[in-house]
């Protein structure tokens, strides 16, 4: 209810300001009550969950353009408005009914429920693969349609959008043909909406499975990441993930995940963000402290804002031993809502068609204003001042005597004409 | 994630509602141009307030980046527009729109 009344203040702060702007006799106040109305208006977006567009409102609107106004204002020194008669007697009474009128559709739209102001339906389900078995590169067949081809062991494909509903999975060599080989792993998976799924292929030795890894990609909290672990390796009963802690302290371990079954899923952790940790992962049940972890996560980096899964896979080396190796695979969660980081990805995924243009308009604007507001006297040229043409004998011609001599008799004419004059 | 809808998006559609019905009316009535801009100001910002409560009611960040395509749009427009007032202030010593009614130089 506090929300609604703030809002009624704010809002009837808005609209006076508005309307002090649209009666006030002196242009200077009209820009400042309109200040105050674009002031009223970030407020709204912040309350909206926009803090970046509210604070661009401020800076740009509130700041850049009104004081672009001002400027004019007091260049022109035309901040005096003298209401006149109007050129269209009609025009205010007319004006007056439009307005109503608009208004009366908009409420008439808004109570009527003409306005779709249902909440969305949630997003399509999306699902990815992650390949962490023992075993060469895969194709994926969602209901025996290609869902990923030739993904390699260690590599996670993109998230996919797909309707919700029941999936059958079969996982074949890559580059085998559906139809004559039998599938190498078999799987199932239930879509629901809203849901995000990574599809974890693991397994070795002929013991393959397909686990669904529910996953949730909502925003995290502050300076958090998310942590989870699969154990891949059929032949380990148990696991557990452990924090060593420091190495000189054997007794400051912390058991994070515990009881990590081949193929289940465990509960996601919410962790502090850290660079370059060391994780363990042992065999649960393990009485010796002393014991050496089966395998350890080394630099680990876990970054804010990330869903982390970690996973112990077998690999096989060259030689045709079997190793265990840690595999981890950092995914960002989505922005917060209204952040920059939200509206910029927006912008330069979906809208960067839109602001190349918006900024070539804007080159235009700023060309545009140059060219208008240039000087006109500078255009003008010059009157021409008339060339005076010089005989071609000059005095240093005259002097020298080289130019326009022919022959002797040119000469002696040029002479007999300077004595006489 | 999509914040708690506290107000409902109903009245900021008619507050922007509202405020755009004010910018036209002085669009329409007031005879000083560069009044005149600062009404179309205020209809592109209510026009900005609806876009943004939608965006919350629908939780996509859409309607923000049309918002700020606007804003950007209004400075390009508030560029040339006080040019050519200020243009047309050096021709006729005056920016009453009435007086301006011939395409004469």
């Amino acid at each position: 209810m506090t929300e609604v009344i703030v809002f009624l203040i704010v809002g009837s702060i808005a609209i006076a300001s508005a309307a002090m702007m649209l009666i006030s006799q002196n242009a200077v106040h009209a820009a400042i009550y309109l200040v105050l109305n674009f002031i009223c208006v970030a407020f709204f977006f912040l309350t909206l969950g926009a803090p970046f567009i509210s604070l661009v409102q401020i800076a740009v609107y509130a700041g850049a353009i009104m004081v672009l106004f001002l400027f004019v204002i007091m260049l022109l020194g035309a901040e005096r408005v003298t209401p006149g008669p109007g050129v269209l007697p009609w025009l205010p009474r007319t004006a007056v009914v439009l307005a109503l009128v608009f208004l009366l559709t908009i409420g008439g739209a808004l109570s009527s429920g003409e306005i779709n102001l249902q909440t969305p339906p949630p997003p399509a389900p999306q699902v990815r693969v992650i390949h962490a078995a023992e075993a060469p590169p895969v194709d994926v067949y969602l209901n025996n349609q290609l869902f990923a081809a030739g993904v390699d062991f260690r590599a996670a494909t993109d998230y996919q959008p797909l309707a919700p509903g029941e999936y059958g999975v079969t996982v074949f060599p890559a580059g085998a043909d559906p139809a004559t080989e039998a599938p190498a792993i078999l799987g199932d998976l239930v879509l629901v909406e809203g849901d995000t799924v990574s599809m974890v292929l693991l397994g070795a030795d002929g013991v393959f499975q397909v686990t669904d890894l529910p996953e949730n990609l909502l925003p995290t909290e502050d300076d958090q990441a998310r942590l989870t672990l699969i154990n891949g390796l059929p032949d380990v009963d148990r696991v557990d993930l452990v924090d060593p802690g420091l190495p000189s302290n054997p007794n400051d371990d912390e058991v994070l995940i515990q009881n990590a079954g081949f193929g289940e899923t465990v509960e996601t952790l919410p962790l502090e963000a850290v660079t370059d940790t060391r994780l363990d992962v042992v065999i649960s049940g393990g009485e010796d402290e002393e014991a050496e972890p089966l395998v350890s996560f080394r630099s680990l980096t876990l970054e804010k804002g990330t869903n982390n899964v970690l996973i112990v896979a077998p690999e096989r080396l060259a030689d045709g031993r079997v190793r265990i190796v840690p595999l981890h695979i950092a995914t960002p969660t989505e922005p917060l809502y209204g952040s920059p980081q939200a509206v910029a990805a927006k912008l330069f995924s979906t809208y960067l068609l839109p602001f190349e243009l918006v900024s070539i308009l804007l080159l235009v604007a700023m060309i545009g204003a140059i060219v208008m507001t240039r000087d006109v006297v500078l255009q003008e040229r010059r009157p021409r001042r008339p060339i005076v043409r010089r005989p071609l004998v000059g005095p240093m011609a005259v002097s020298t005597l080289v130019e326009a001599v022919e022959d002797e008799e040119d000469v002696e004419t040029v002479l007999t004409t300077e004595a006489g004059g | 994630m999509e914040p708690t809808v506290f107000v409902p998006t109903d009245l900021y559609v008619m507050l922007s509602a509202v405020m755009f019905v004010m910018g036209a009316m002085g669009v329409l009535l007031r005879r000083n141009a560069i009044i005149i801009f600062m009404s179309v100001e205020l209809m592109l910002n209510s026009a900005n307030l609806a876009l943004v409560a939608f965006a919350r009611q629908w939780g996509q960040v859409d309607g923000q980046v049309f918002v700020f395509f606007v804003m950007t749009v209004a400075a390009a427009e508030v560029a040339v527009g006080l040019a050519l007032i200020v243009a047309i202030f050096r021709a006729r010593k005056s920016i009453n729109i009435d007086e301006m009614h011939e395409m004469k130089g």
